[in-house]
């Protein structure tokens, strides 16, 4: 029985999130009885590729102390507590998810505006959303021969419902931002469009539709939906909004057995005083490659398998062939 | 030591008949893959040949002594003449066999068998390497440059990697 396999070696890491259902709680469980084995590049679903990540920490500050008593003051019992556990990493690649979690605040989605419209740091008044025609789907947007002729491949579009003047959680299929009052977002009808997480970029138009290249995030568009286009992505320093996701972190296996990490629910988090929000990475001066910081605090689940409280779960899957211990 | 050659080995030429079923060579009268170990070939096949991968393993130190991890060198050289007479696309055609051998390495890692026994067994662990760093043919290297330059016929490229293993053990 060879011994090689127990030394895992991996030099990167890849990160996956999926969607928290802010009222039910975690909707993607990463169970290692089925999921262990996937390719990479191919994360089961609702698990969302968002690339290889650098500096990758995993720390925790939970408490194990000991309890004494008796003439010699030894320790008789111990208890944990203060449970805590943070992850810390880079983002390499930037695109709409890695941005929201980097930056834990609402994502806003810059929406083609007017030349006339009023100015805004996350983008003026908007141009008219364009109606969905029924049967659309995740990654096939139907508009009509007419509609379709505004838009062209390699566009960035939104695709989501009217704001609806409604209090709570927005965004189809991913929360996205939560409204206290209508009044804050002005009413506007377009506003669920500037914060979700439906968004796509446009691979080809047919006839009648839009074609994406990534199936929405946020899944199917709800009835009702519209679409408006998109020419940036914005995130803030403020908002009241805090991101809650699943995150799913996989050592790449190189030699030995594959190590991931589970963790049913990460809020965005910044634990030191001057948080560097993102760094440039020397390539070869003056040449450096931007990376976005990203912090996270560990929300509690219950593991129905014996009513634990736990933050997070470490799985190995051992080498084929590897000894056990 | 011979598992950890012959499994990068197998795993490159089996990377490459996916990313480019079409570059192929014959030897002795069989079409296979264009990619060999020159240790391995007949001395009448060793001459190089432009369009197809010749590696070659080089150094061997010991990366960690407390489980024996070793690290190994291995020098890839390919060239190309181009086609149609002219050569005028060599350096394309050059380009497309760096891009091959980016994908090949891609990803850096894969598992270890004993192609030496029948059926072939797995050892338990994987071989891993560095990012080939590709540069022109050196001064002094094991192939001539004149071999492999040609003239100006011929642009050649001499990539480096180094490959870790685990020196199988057995201790069950």
């Amino acid at each position: 029985m060879s011994r090689a396999g127990l030394r895992p070696i991996s030099r990167q890491t890849r990160a996956y999130f999926a969607a928290v259902d802010r009222a039910n709680g975690p909707t993607a469980i990463f169970d290692p009885s089925k999921d262990g084995g996937f390719q990479l590049d191919a994360p089961p679903s609702p698990w969302i590729d968002l690339g290889w990540i650098e500096n990758f920490h995993r720390t925790t500050t939970s408490q194990i102390e000991g309890l004494n008593a008796g003439s010699a003051g030894a320790v008789v019992r111990q208890a944990r507590h203060a449970l805590g556990a943070r992850v810390e990493f880079e983002f390499r690649d930037w695109g709409k998810l890695q941005m929201a979690l980097a930056g834990g605040a609402e994502h806003m989605n810059v929406l083609a505006s007017d030349p006339s419209a009023n100015r805004a740091g996350s983008g003026g008044s908007a141009l008219a959303a364009v109606p969905l025609l029924p049967g659309s789907t995740g990654t096939e947007l139907l508009l009509g021969a007419g509609a379709v002729a505004g838009f062209r491949t390699g566009d960035l579009v939104a695709c989501d419902v009217d704001y609806a003047q409604q209090v709570g959680y927005l965004g189809s299929g991913v929360a996205a931002a939560y409204v206290k009052n209508p009044a804050d977002v002005r009413q506007d009808a377009n506003y669920v469009r500037r914060v979700t997480f439906n968004v796509g970029r446009v691979a080809f138009t047919t006839s009648g539709s839009l074609v994406l290249a990534q199936a929405l995030p946020g899944g199917p568009p709800l009835a009702g939906a519209s679409i408006q286009k998109v020419t940036a992505f914005v995130d803030r320093e403020g908002g009241a909004f805090l991101q809650q996701w699943s995150g799913l972190f996989v050592a790449e296996d190189e030699s030995g057995g594959r190590v991931c990490f589970y963790y049913p629910i990460l809020s965005p988090c910044t634990v030191r005083a001057d948080w560097v929000k993102e760094s440039l990475v020397e390539i070869q001066k003056p040449i450096g490659q931007m990376a976005l910081h990203a912090s996270f605090i560990s929300l509690p689940t219950v593991d129905g398998n014996d009513a634990a409280v736990v933050l997070s779960y470490r799985s190995y899957f051992p080498a084929s062939g590897s000894a056990v211990y | 030591m011979q598992a950890a050659k012959d499994s990068f080995y197998v795993a490159l030429r089996e990377r490459l008949a996916g990313l480019n079923p079409s570059r192929t060579m014959v030897i002795d009268g069989v079409t296979v893959p264009a990619i060999v170990v020159r240790e391995n070939m007949e001395p009448r096949f060793v001459e190089a040949q432009a369009g197809a991968f010749f590696l070659d393993f080089g150094e061997i130190l010991i990366a960690e002594s407390s489980r024996p991890m070793l690290g190994m060198d291995c020098h890839i050289w390919y060239a190309s003449e181009g086609s149609g007479g002219t050569g005028v696309d060599r350096g394309r055609m050059l380009a497309d066999m760096d891009g091959e051998l980016l994908g090949m390495c891609d990803p850096p890692h894969s598992a270890m068998f004993d192609y030496s026994r029948a059926p072939i067994e797995d050892l338990g662990s994987g071989i891993f390497w560095t990012v080939p760093v590709m540069n022109e043919v050196p001064e002094g290297s094991p192939v001539e440059k004149e071999q492999w330059s040609a003239g100006r016929g011929r642009v050649a490229r001499y990539a480096q990697l180094r490959i870790y293993f685990f020196l199988p053990e057995v201790e069950a």
